[in-house]
């Protein structure tokens, strides 16, 4: 690779970066936050470009980000708890599978539209274990925002998200292993995976 | 007698924009899975550093913390009820307000309800020793009133003074009854025991002050809208966002709203504790528990161990 090449595509980097989010104090060089970033980058793109694309290109072009930027795997298996050592192998690669599916397709129906949403990363903050949270805002046309705060974890080379907090304060994770957890008490892992693969279904089968 | 009818007639639409603006969703704008509330970014922002990030899934639980909801069988016939009451009456209701009323007027009809509601706001926050909640609310009020002319423009969020949290229910939460069962009211939506009572005690309260009948109507829209403000979460919902995409996201549509509305409630209370006079004074009383802490303890998020407390400043 030229050297030219590797500059401007270093400069095209930040300049995205910087495009996309309004670092404070240098936060676009916080790899928690580019990730974030990056993320949004994408969001705001598929949303252009949502009508065009329909649900099944929006579906396809998540799907990646998605599973890089989120650590699903993890997030189903907290969401499962304690009891996911008494899961098969087969049982738990089905819940992971269906539960990325539903995800991805929960994203892919919702940004189909753009009315002028502007991502913004706001700060982040290094937790004592090593966790970082990353805390942006979706500023609406009339002014009005809504705050929406990354739980990262370093997985590997990568920081992965771990929790969605809204409002910083309900947690995503918690939802759903109050609701994982209700399902398998009542009908076990077979259970979930069928509702979640239900769900899955009825997102994708949804308007375009 | 006529002009009295006329007055409270007046009032009462008033009152019932004001709910119903907390049910208008906003103009449909795109957002993330599960996207909820909540206008305000707010002091409860200021929450999630307190929040319990999960550690370890081994560490967690078998049975998630959760909520106590030992009337769930009814609770979730109710809730299939209000959903369907809510699809049929309250959401074409609520789009058509959306879409004929401009928003600026929207803005200030809910300005307008809220600041009728702030003397309650301000009697909570002093039951509960959280006098800079309190001041803050006096300073709200007051600014509203005649700058923002008669409550219409809240010019005083923009001074910094923002809204502060203050209902019977926090307060009695404050005061010492902590747990409480999950409740789903017809129409009204998700609460809790001790927050029905907090909102019919404000509502009662209101009763001999017939005078003050726009805050009395103010209270009664609170409690429709706050319901124990687990219910704000809930009409908010509709605010921001499709209540049917969070529902289309959700494998269980009574749980994910349970959890939702407990997480905001709790923290809502967390806070109240956290910033309380009283819990100042047990402190003093106690000498060494680590529990005493003066420190806000982490906010245990539903189904998450709580870690071990920071250092107490008391050594």
């Amino acid at each position: 690779m030229s050297r030219t090449l590797i500059t401007t595509c270093l400069i095209a980097a930040v300049g995205l970066a910087l495009f996309v989010s309004a670092p404070t104090r240098g936060e676009s060089a916080d790899p928690a936050a580019s990730r974030i970033s990056g993320l949004y980058e994408i969001l705001l793109n598929t949303m252009q470009r949502g009508r065009q694309l329909g649900l099944k290109g929006r579906y396809e072009k998540l799907a990646p980000v998605l599973s890089k930027t989120y650590d699903l795997a993890s997030m189903a298996r907290m969401a499962v708890g304690p009891s996911w050592n008494g899961l098969s192998a087969q049982q738990q690669l089905e819940i992971v599978n269906a539960f990325t599916r539903m995800t991805v397709a929960t994203y892919a129906s919702r940004y189909d539209d753009f009315s002028g949403e502007r991502f913004e990363i706001s700060q982040t903050v290094d937790q004592p274990n090593g966790d970082k949270i990353v805390k942006t805002r979706i500023i609406q046309t009339n002014g009005k925002t809504v705050a929406l705060n990354y739980l990262m974890r370093r997985s590997g080379a990568e920081w992965k998200i771990m929790d969605v907090y809204l409002d910083g304060v309900i947690s995503e994770l918690a939802s759903r292993r109050s609701e994982f957890g209700a399902i398998l008490k009542s009908g076990g892992a077979d259970a979930l995976v069928n509702l979640l693969m239900r769900q899955g279904d009825k997102l994708l089968a949804g308007r375009s | 007698m006529r002009k009295t009818t006329l007055s409270v007639l007046r009032v009462t639409a008033i009152g019932l924009a004001g709910a119903l603006e907390g049910c208008a969703s906003s103009d449909g704008s795109v957002q993330p899975p599960q996207l909820l509330a909540s206008q305000t970014v707010a002091t409860l922002e200021n929450a999630s550093a307190a929040v319990q990030a999960p550690t370890d899934f081994m560490s967690l639980s078998d049975e998630p913390k959760g909520t106590r909801d030992p009337f769930e069988t009814g609770n979730r016939s109710v809730f299939e009820f209000n959903q369907r009451f809510y699809r049929t009456t309250i959401y074409p209701v609520a789009k058509a307000y959306r879409e004929t009323v401009p928003e600026p007027v929207r803005d200030s009809i809910e300005s307008f309800a809220s600041n009728l509601g702030e003397p309650l706001v301000f009697a909570n926050d002093v039951l509960q020793l959280r006098f800079d909640a309190a001041a803050t609310t006096v300073g709200r009020f007051v600014m509203n009133s005649t700058v923002g002319i008669g409550g219409l423009f809240d010019v005083a969020s923009k001074q910094n003074l923002l809204r502060q949290s203050g209902d019977f229910g926090q307060t009695l939460h404050v005061w010492g009854v902590r747990d409480s069962n999950y409740l789903v009211v017809p129409i009204i939506g998700p609460t809790n025991t001790r927050d029905l009572i907090g909102t019919t005690v404000e509502f009662g309260a209101m009763i001999p002050f017939g005078w003050m009948l726009p805050t009395h109507f103010a209270a009664g829209a609170r409690g429709l809208s706050v319901a124990g403000p687990t219910a704000s979460t809930f009409s908010k919902l509709d605010k921001v966002g499709d209540m049917e995409t969070l529902e289309d996201s959700s494998i269980d549509f009574y749980i994910m709203v349970q959890s939702v509305v407990t997480q905001k409630r709790e923290a809502e209370l967390k806070e109240a504790l956290a910033t309380s006079g009283w819990t100042a004074l047990s402190n003093v009383k106690t000498t060494e528990s680590a529990s005493s802490s003066p420190f806000p303890k982490p906010v245990p998020v539903a189904g998450m161990k709580p870690r071990p407390t920071p250092e107490s400043s008391m050594q």
